[in-house]
């Protein structure tokens, strides 16, 4: 079983967010990766997986975990490139309202398989850090 | 007034914490909390004399501090 309350929510609420002030790069990487993100959505396997199941569900869950990084590294580039406080500040808080979505999201799902609960586990305890870690980024540039 | 030495510290800081690509490194995570450390530092012995209305705010002080840095930055790399 899946549960998912919420999530939709969430992205919507980050899209809305981002479309106020993230530079176009960015936004369109976070939409990547949100495309990313609803395929492995769509992987998770109900009920108790056979081993092929859970071999291509874990194999999109690292797909997502790569796509992040790379998210990661960009937002890195482009902060460097920014020429100003404010429009770093702007990129990470594009990168945040996607992590926090995304952290959401896999906080509420649940299953009743132990493999696939681990590989979830697992994706959330990433998803915390990089979380926290654009959080960083983005509190060291806001003015809030 | 914030010398030269603090800036260039604040810089190296900077640098190793907001400027490394490296997601998982440990020294880049330790640079942005002394980092963030050191500006509260300076907040602190530059602005908390000041009458609290009269007071910049710490989200302006940071931001302008992270403009003033990436400055020294821009400037040093040409």
């Amino acid at each position: 079983m899946v549960v998912a309350s919420g999530w939709a929510a969430a992205v919507l609420f980050a899209r809305n967010k981002m479309a106020a002030s993230a530079p176009s790069e960015i936004a369109e990487l976070v939409r990547a990766s949100e495309a990313v993100n609803e395929r492995t959505w769509a992987a998770i396997p109900s009920g108790q997986p056979d081993e092929e199941t859970l071999n291509d569900f874990a194999d999109k869950l690292l797909d997502l975990r790569a796509d992040m990084l790379a998210l990661y590294k960009m937002a890195v580039l482009d902060a460097r490139r920014a020429e100003s406080a404010d429009e770093v500040a702007a990129i990470w808080n594009a990168v945040l309202s996607f992590a926090r979505s995304l952290l959401t999201g896999w906080t509420v799902v649940g299953t009743v398989d132990p493999a696939t609960e681990k590989l979830i586990d697992h994706t959330r305890q990433f998803l915390v850090r990089f979380e926290k870690t654009a959080a960083e980024h983005y509190q060291a540039h806001s003015r809030e | 007034m914030i010398s030269q030495a603090e800036v260039e510290d604040l810089a190296r800081l900077y640098e190793a914490g907001f400027w490394n690509l490296e997601f998982f490194s440990q020294e880049a995570a330790s640079a942005r909390i002394e980092y963030n450390a050191r500006v509260l530092e300076l907040y602190e012995r530059e602005c908390s004399s000041a009458p609290p209305r009269e007071r910049l705010p710490f989200g302006e002080f940071k931001a302008g501090m992270a403009d003033k840095i990436k400055a020294f930055l821009k400037k040093r790399r040409k």
